[in-house]
Protein backbone atom coordinates (compact mmCIF):
# COMPACT_ATOMS: atom_id res chain seq x y z
CA UNK A 1 0.00 0.00 0.00
CA UNK A 2 0.96 3.63 -0.66
CA UNK A 3 0.34 6.57 2.58
CA UNK A 4 -1.73 5.05 4.54
CA UNK A 5 -0.05 2.59 7.17
CA UNK A 6 -1.36 -0.75 7.86
CA UNK A 7 -0.41 -2.06 11.68
CA UNK A 8 -1.46 -4.07 14.40
CA UNK A 9 -2.76 -6.81 12.37
CA UNK A 10 -3.51 -10.12 14.28
CA UNK A 11 -5.86 -12.71 13.36
CA UNK A 12 -6.99 -14.79 16.69
CA UNK A 13 -10.05 -17.30 17.30
CA UNK A 14 -11.88 -16.62 13.65
CA UNK A 15 -11.25 -12.90 14.20
CA UNK A 16 -9.06 -10.55 11.52
CA UNK A 17 -8.22 -7.38 13.79
CA UNK A 18 -6.38 -4.47 12.04
CA UNK A 19 -5.62 -0.68 12.57
CA UNK A 20 -5.35 1.62 9.68
CA UNK A 21 -3.24 4.77 9.81
CA UNK A 22 -3.15 7.83 7.75
CA UNK A 23 -5.59 8.69 5.14
CA UNK A 24 -7.82 5.83 3.47
CA UNK A 25 -8.49 7.64 0.64
CA UNK A 26 -8.62 7.60 -3.17
CA UNK A 27 -5.20 7.63 -3.43
CA UNK A 28 -4.83 4.64 -0.94
CA UNK A 29 -8.40 2.74 -1.05
CA UNK A 30 -6.89 0.64 -4.11
CA UNK A 31 -4.06 -1.36 -2.05
CA UNK A 32 -5.74 -0.97 1.59
CA UNK A 33 -8.73 -2.74 -0.54
CA UNK A 34 -6.52 -5.38 -1.33
CA UNK A 35 -5.85 -6.45 2.23
CA UNK A 36 -8.69 -5.79 3.42
CA UNK A 37 -10.85 -8.17 0.95
CA UNK A 38 -8.48 -11.46 1.33
CA UNK A 39 -9.07 -12.15 4.26
CA UNK A 40 -13.45 -12.13 3.45
CA UNK A 41 -12.42 -14.73 1.32
CA UNK A 42 -11.14 -17.28 3.86
CA UNK A 43 -14.08 -19.55 5.73
CA UNK A 44 -12.15 -19.40 8.84
CA UNK A 45 -12.50 -15.68 9.37
CA UNK A 46 -15.90 -14.97 11.46
CA UNK A 47 -14.94 -10.99 11.91
CA UNK A 48 -13.13 -8.23 10.46
CA UNK A 49 -12.34 -5.39 13.32
CA UNK A 50 -10.64 -2.61 11.93
CA UNK A 51 -10.05 0.11 14.06
CA UNK A 52 -9.82 3.81 12.76
CA UNK A 53 -8.39 5.43 15.57
CA UNK A 54 -5.08 6.62 14.08
CA UNK A 55 -7.14 7.28 10.39
CA UNK A 56 -6.73 10.91 9.37
CA UNK A 57 -9.12 11.25 6.44
CA UNK A 58 -11.86 8.42 5.48
CA UNK A 59 -13.56 9.62 1.87
CA UNK A 60 -16.48 8.07 0.09
CA UNK A 61 -13.96 5.95 -1.65
CA UNK A 62 -13.29 4.77 1.91
CA UNK A 63 -16.39 3.98 3.00
CA UNK A 64 -17.24 2.25 -0.64
CA UNK A 65 -14.32 -0.14 0.20
CA UNK A 66 -16.04 -0.85 3.75
CA UNK A 67 -19.24 -1.54 1.61
CA UNK A 68 -17.01 -4.59 -0.29
CA UNK A 69 -15.66 -5.88 2.31
CA UNK A 70 -19.04 -5.99 4.36
CA UNK A 71 -20.45 -7.64 1.53
CA UNK A 72 -17.81 -10.20 1.16
CA UNK A 73 -18.70 -11.09 4.64
CA UNK A 74 -22.39 -11.00 4.70
CA UNK A 75 -22.51 -13.87 2.24
CA UNK A 76 -21.23 -15.96 5.25
CA UNK A 77 -23.60 -14.60 8.17
CA UNK A 78 -20.57 -12.63 9.04
CA UNK A 79 -19.70 -9.63 10.99
CA UNK A 80 -17.68 -6.30 9.90
CA UNK A 81 -16.79 -4.28 12.92
CA UNK A 82 -15.69 -0.66 12.75
CA UNK A 83 -13.98 0.98 15.93
CA UNK A 84 -12.55 4.38 16.79
CA UNK A 85 -14.24 6.72 13.61
CA UNK A 86 -13.99 10.22 13.50
CA UNK A 87 -17.25 12.33 14.41
CA UNK A 88 -16.74 13.51 10.59
CA UNK A 89 -16.36 9.58 9.44
CA UNK A 90 -19.70 8.62 11.21
CA UNK A 91 -21.29 11.65 9.74
CA UNK A 92 -20.28 10.27 5.77
CA UNK A 93 -21.34 6.59 6.95
CA UNK A 94 -24.56 8.19 8.13
CA UNK A 95 -25.44 10.13 5.36
CA UNK A 96 -24.79 7.40 3.33
CA UNK A 97 -27.31 5.48 4.88
CA UNK A 98 -24.72 3.06 6.40
CA UNK A 99 -24.73 3.35 9.57
CA UNK A 100 -27.21 0.93 10.35
CA UNK A 101 -25.33 -1.69 7.92
CA UNK A 102 -22.00 -1.69 9.34
CA UNK A 103 -21.20 -2.62 13.52
CA UNK A 104 -19.93 0.61 14.64
CA UNK A 105 -18.21 0.34 18.28
CA UNK A 106 -16.64 3.72 19.91
CA UNK A 107 -13.06 1.97 20.99
CA UNK A 108 -11.06 -1.18 19.63
CA UNK A 109 -12.19 -3.45 22.41
CA UNK A 110 -15.54 -3.36 20.95
CA UNK A 111 -16.30 -3.12 24.75
CA UNK A 112 -18.59 0.26 23.78
CA UNK B 1 -16.47 40.99 8.26
CA UNK B 2 -15.51 38.40 11.26
CA UNK B 3 -17.09 35.29 11.15
CA UNK B 4 -14.39 32.76 12.53
CA UNK B 5 -13.69 31.55 9.21
CA UNK B 6 -10.27 32.59 7.25
CA UNK B 7 -10.36 33.23 3.72
CA UNK B 8 -9.28 30.14 1.48
CA UNK B 9 -9.51 31.91 -1.99
CA UNK B 10 -8.33 35.58 -2.08
CA UNK B 11 -8.69 37.50 -5.71
CA UNK B 12 -6.60 40.59 -5.53
CA UNK B 13 -6.76 43.01 -8.00
CA UNK B 14 -8.11 40.64 -10.84
CA UNK B 15 -8.65 41.97 -14.77
CA UNK B 16 -9.96 40.45 -17.66
CA UNK B 17 -10.29 40.90 -21.04
CA UNK B 18 -11.70 39.16 -24.10
CA UNK B 19 -9.59 39.92 -26.82
CA UNK B 20 -8.83 43.78 -26.17
CA UNK B 21 -12.57 44.31 -24.61
CA UNK B 22 -11.90 44.15 -20.61
CA UNK B 23 -14.73 42.56 -18.71
CA UNK B 24 -13.27 42.76 -15.41
CA UNK B 25 -11.80 45.68 -13.57
CA UNK B 26 -9.83 45.32 -10.34
CA UNK B 27 -11.62 43.18 -8.58
CA UNK B 28 -10.83 42.03 -4.67
CA UNK B 29 -12.65 40.11 -2.19
CA UNK B 30 -12.00 36.86 0.09
CA UNK B 31 -13.72 33.56 0.11
CA UNK B 32 -14.03 32.28 3.41
CA UNK B 33 -13.10 28.36 4.18
CA UNK B 34 -16.52 26.25 4.98
CA UNK B 35 -18.85 28.59 4.24
CA UNK B 36 -21.01 30.11 0.99
CA UNK B 37 -20.28 32.95 -1.47
CA UNK B 38 -22.42 34.01 -3.64
CA UNK B 39 -21.39 36.55 -6.33
CA UNK B 40 -24.33 38.23 -7.85
CA UNK B 41 -25.36 40.57 -10.63
CA UNK B 42 -27.33 40.69 -13.35
CA UNK B 43 -26.71 38.80 -17.01
CA UNK B 44 -23.57 40.06 -17.81
CA UNK B 45 -21.97 41.68 -15.39
CA UNK B 46 -18.85 39.23 -15.76
CA UNK B 47 -19.73 36.99 -12.90
CA UNK B 48 -19.35 33.72 -15.48
CA UNK B 49 -15.99 35.33 -16.49
CA UNK B 50 -14.78 35.47 -12.61
CA UNK B 51 -15.99 31.92 -11.93
CA UNK B 52 -13.95 30.88 -14.68
CA UNK B 53 -10.99 32.38 -13.61
CA UNK B 54 -11.87 30.62 -10.15
CA UNK B 55 -11.72 27.72 -11.45
CA UNK B 56 -8.55 28.02 -13.70
CA UNK B 57 -10.71 27.91 -16.97
CA UNK B 58 -9.36 31.32 -18.03
CA UNK B 59 -5.59 32.45 -16.89
CA UNK B 60 -5.40 35.68 -18.82
CA UNK B 61 -5.44 39.63 -17.30
CA UNK B 62 -2.86 41.15 -14.48
CA UNK B 63 -4.23 40.71 -10.85
CA UNK B 64 -4.04 37.30 -8.90
CA UNK B 65 -6.65 34.36 -7.41
CA UNK B 66 -4.49 33.37 -4.23
CA UNK B 67 -5.67 29.97 -3.31
CA UNK B 68 -3.42 28.79 0.56
CA UNK B 69 -1.69 31.49 -0.23
CA UNK B 70 -0.42 30.77 -3.71
CA UNK B 71 -0.93 32.26 -6.87
CA UNK B 72 -3.38 30.31 -9.16
CA UNK B 73 -2.05 31.67 -12.13
CA UNK B 74 1.62 30.32 -11.16
CA UNK B 75 0.36 26.70 -10.89
CA UNK B 76 2.32 24.03 -12.99
CA UNK B 77 0.70 21.49 -14.97
CA UNK B 78 0.77 19.43 -11.59
CA UNK B 79 -0.13 22.27 -9.41
CA UNK B 80 -3.33 22.51 -11.70
CA UNK B 81 -3.99 19.15 -11.48
CA UNK B 82 -3.94 18.71 -7.45
CA UNK B 83 -6.33 22.16 -7.52
CA UNK B 84 -8.88 21.01 -10.10
CA UNK B 85 -9.02 17.30 -7.76
CA UNK B 86 -9.96 19.64 -4.64
CA UNK B 87 -12.86 21.37 -6.79
CA UNK B 88 -16.26 20.41 -7.64
CA UNK B 89 -17.78 21.93 -10.62
CA UNK B 90 -21.84 22.44 -11.42
CA UNK B 91 -22.12 24.15 -14.53
CA UNK B 92 -25.28 25.81 -15.04
CA UNK B 93 -26.27 23.45 -17.46
CA UNK B 94 -25.52 20.84 -15.36
CA UNK B 95 -23.48 19.20 -18.48
CA UNK B 96 -24.43 15.63 -18.05
CA UNK B 97 -23.35 13.35 -21.02
CA UNK B 98 -26.62 11.59 -22.40
CA UNK B 99 -25.79 8.70 -24.15
CA UNK B 100 -24.76 7.52 -20.31
CA UNK B 101 -26.41 7.07 -17.38
CA UNK B 102 -26.90 8.52 -14.61
CA UNK B 103 -24.75 6.58 -12.55
CA UNK B 104 -22.45 6.52 -15.14
CA UNK B 105 -22.19 10.07 -15.87
CA UNK B 106 -21.27 10.00 -11.97
CA UNK B 107 -18.66 7.49 -12.25
CA UNK B 108 -17.02 9.62 -15.11
CA UNK B 109 -14.60 12.05 -12.73
CA UNK B 110 -13.80 8.78 -10.60
CA UNK B 111 -12.55 6.45 -13.63
CA UNK B 112 -10.71 9.50 -15.41
CA UNK B 113 -8.37 10.93 -11.59
CA UNK B 114 -8.41 7.74 -9.83
CA UNK B 115 -6.86 4.18 -10.39
CA UNK B 116 -10.04 2.82 -7.82
CA UNK B 117 -11.35 -0.45 -8.95
CA UNK B 118 -15.12 0.02 -11.41
CA UNK B 119 -16.79 -2.01 -7.87
CA UNK B 120 -15.44 0.65 -5.94
CA UNK B 121 -16.55 3.34 -8.24
CA UNK B 122 -20.14 1.71 -8.29
CA UNK B 123 -20.65 1.99 -5.14
CA UNK B 124 -19.44 5.91 -4.69
CA UNK B 125 -21.73 6.65 -7.48
CA UNK B 126 -24.76 4.87 -5.35
CA UNK B 127 -23.77 6.75 -2.58
CA UNK B 128 -23.21 10.02 -4.10
CA UNK B 129 -26.62 9.29 -6.11
CA UNK B 130 -28.61 7.91 -2.81
CA UNK B 131 -27.03 11.78 -0.32
CA UNK B 132 -29.19 13.62 -3.32
CA UNK B 133 -32.18 11.49 -3.00
CA UNK B 134 -32.00 9.89 -6.13
CA UNK B 135 -30.92 6.25 -4.84
CA UNK B 136 -33.48 4.74 -7.31
CA UNK B 137 -32.28 6.57 -10.41
CA UNK B 138 -29.06 5.35 -11.45
CA UNK B 139 -29.92 3.26 -14.24
CA UNK B 140 -32.19 6.23 -15.80
CA UNK B 141 -30.93 8.30 -18.82
CA UNK B 142 -30.27 12.00 -18.19
CA UNK B 143 -33.39 12.86 -20.52
CA UNK B 144 -35.34 10.69 -18.47
CA UNK B 145 -35.50 13.01 -15.32
CA UNK B 146 -36.94 16.12 -14.59
CA UNK B 147 -35.10 19.77 -14.47
CA UNK B 148 -34.62 19.44 -10.82
CA UNK B 149 -33.51 16.14 -10.85
CA UNK B 150 -30.74 17.04 -13.48
CA UNK B 151 -29.50 19.72 -11.47
CA UNK B 152 -29.09 16.99 -8.12
CA UNK B 153 -27.55 14.92 -10.65
CA UNK B 154 -25.21 17.36 -12.01
CA UNK B 155 -24.37 18.16 -8.57
CA UNK B 156 -24.13 14.41 -7.32
CA UNK B 157 -21.08 14.44 -10.38
CA UNK B 158 -19.56 17.47 -9.28
CA UNK B 159 -19.11 15.72 -5.75
CA UNK B 160 -18.00 12.73 -6.95
CA UNK B 161 -14.44 13.35 -6.18
CA UNK B 162 -15.23 14.77 -2.60
CA UNK B 163 -14.33 17.87 -3.19
CA UNK B 164 -13.14 20.73 -0.80
CA UNK B 165 -14.49 23.74 -3.03
CA UNK B 166 -17.69 23.56 -4.53
CA UNK B 167 -18.36 25.92 -7.80
CA UNK B 168 -22.21 26.47 -8.74
CA UNK B 169 -23.13 28.48 -11.61
CA UNK B 170 -26.74 29.69 -11.67
CA UNK B 171 -28.10 26.72 -9.62
CA UNK B 172 -31.74 28.09 -10.09
CA UNK B 173 -31.83 28.59 -13.44
CA UNK B 174 -34.64 26.59 -15.43
CA UNK B 175 -36.46 25.34 -12.51
CA UNK B 176 -39.49 26.50 -10.65
CA UNK B 177 -39.38 27.88 -7.01
CA UNK B 178 -40.00 25.26 -5.04
CA UNK B 179 -37.36 23.21 -6.70
CA UNK B 180 -34.68 25.79 -6.73
CA UNK B 181 -35.49 26.80 -2.85
CA UNK B 182 -34.71 22.80 -2.38
CA UNK B 183 -31.54 22.96 -4.15
CA UNK B 184 -30.62 25.88 -2.18
CA UNK B 185 -31.26 23.83 1.13
CA UNK B 186 -29.06 20.82 -0.24
CA UNK B 187 -26.30 23.61 -0.76
CA UNK B 188 -26.78 24.88 3.05
CA UNK B 189 -26.90 20.86 4.17
CA UNK B 190 -23.54 20.22 1.95
CA UNK B 191 -22.05 23.69 4.21
CA UNK B 192 -23.15 21.79 7.54
CA UNK B 193 -22.48 18.45 7.66
CA UNK B 194 -19.30 18.15 5.06
CA UNK B 195 -18.32 21.67 5.85
CA UNK B 196 -17.75 22.65 2.11
CA UNK B 197 -16.76 25.71 1.05
CA UNK B 198 -19.19 26.91 -1.59
CA UNK B 199 -19.27 29.59 -4.02
CA UNK B 200 -22.15 30.34 -5.98
CA UNK B 201 -22.91 32.26 -9.31
CA UNK B 202 -26.19 33.53 -9.63
CA UNK B 203 -28.48 36.34 -10.65
CA UNK B 204 -31.40 35.19 -8.72
CA UNK B 205 -31.49 37.59 -5.34
CA UNK B 206 -33.76 35.70 -3.08
CA UNK B 207 -31.73 32.87 -3.76
CA UNK B 208 -28.58 34.59 -2.88
CA UNK B 209 -29.52 36.18 0.70
CA UNK B 210 -30.84 32.84 1.57
CA UNK B 211 -27.90 30.81 1.14
CA UNK B 212 -25.45 33.08 1.76
CA UNK B 213 -23.04 33.71 5.00
CA UNK B 214 -20.90 36.19 2.25
CA UNK B 215 -22.53 38.33 -0.70
CA UNK B 216 -20.40 39.79 -3.92
CA UNK B 217 -22.33 42.10 -5.78
CA UNK B 218 -21.21 42.91 -8.99
CA UNK B 219 -22.28 45.11 -11.66
CA UNK B 220 -20.57 45.98 -15.27
CA UNK B 221 -17.32 43.68 -14.52
CA UNK B 222 -16.94 45.82 -11.26
CA UNK B 223 -17.46 45.05 -7.72
CA UNK B 224 -20.35 47.03 -5.99
CA UNK B 225 -19.92 45.62 -2.67
CA UNK B 226 -18.96 42.97 -0.58
CA UNK B 227 -20.25 41.58 2.73
CA UNK B 228 -22.91 39.54 4.56
CA UNK B 229 -26.45 39.34 3.63
CA UNK B 230 -27.37 41.66 6.44
CA UNK B 231 -24.46 44.07 5.76
CA UNK B 232 -25.59 44.42 2.21
CA UNK B 233 -29.64 44.37 3.20
CA UNK B 234 -28.38 47.45 4.99
CA UNK B 235 -26.07 49.49 2.93
CA UNK B 236 -26.35 52.94 2.41
CA UNK B 237 -24.41 53.29 -0.73
CA UNK B 238 -26.68 54.08 -3.72
CA UNK B 239 -25.55 52.22 -5.84
CA UNK B 240 -26.29 49.31 -4.07
CA UNK B 241 -29.62 50.11 -3.40
CA UNK B 242 -30.04 51.04 -7.08
CA UNK B 243 -29.16 47.29 -7.80
CA UNK B 244 -31.41 45.56 -5.40
CA UNK B 245 -34.24 47.68 -6.10
CA UNK B 246 -33.96 47.13 -9.62
CA UNK B 247 -33.74 43.26 -9.28
CA UNK B 248 -36.54 43.56 -7.06
CA UNK B 249 -38.44 45.10 -9.51
CA UNK B 250 -37.27 42.61 -11.77
CA UNK B 251 -38.36 39.79 -9.47
CA UNK B 252 -42.30 41.83 -9.46
CA UNK B 253 -42.27 41.96 -13.17
CA UNK B 254 -41.48 37.93 -13.64
CA UNK B 255 -44.25 37.26 -10.65
CA UNK B 256 -46.92 39.47 -12.68
CA UNK B 257 -45.98 37.86 -15.80
CA UNK B 258 -46.62 34.35 -13.91
CA UNK B 259 -49.89 35.50 -12.60
CA UNK B 260 -50.89 36.83 -15.71
CA UNK B 261 -50.05 33.30 -17.17
CA UNK B 262 -52.06 31.35 -15.06
CA UNK B 263 -54.83 33.80 -13.89
CA UNK B 264 -55.51 36.15 -16.80
CA UNK B 265 -54.53 40.16 -16.77
CA UNK B 266 -57.66 41.30 -16.34
CA UNK B 267 -57.38 39.39 -12.79
CA UNK B 268 -54.40 41.01 -12.12
CA UNK B 269 -55.51 44.48 -12.82
CA UNK B 270 -58.47 43.60 -10.24
CA UNK B 271 -55.86 42.48 -7.93
CA UNK B 272 -54.04 46.02 -7.73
Amino acid sequence: MTQSLLENHSFREGIFSIQLEGPVDMETVPGIRKTLLGPTRKTEIREIHIDFSRVTVLDTSGIAMLVEVWKGLARGGRVLRLTGLSEKARMLIQLARLDRVFEIRNDPTGMT
Amino acid sequence: MSMGHSDLIEVCGLNSYYDSRQVLFDIRFGIPDKRITVIMGVSGCGKTTLLRHLIGLKRTGPGQIMVDGRDLGKFNEEGMRVYRRRIGVLFQSGALFNSMTVAENIAVPLKVHTRLPDETIQIMALIKLNCLGLAEFGAYMPSQLSGGMRKRAGLARALAMDPEILFVDEPSSGLDPITAAGLDLLLLELRETLGMTIIVVTHELESAFRISDRLVVMDRGRILAVGSPDEIRESQDGRVLQFLKREADTVKVNATGYLSRILGNETIRSAR
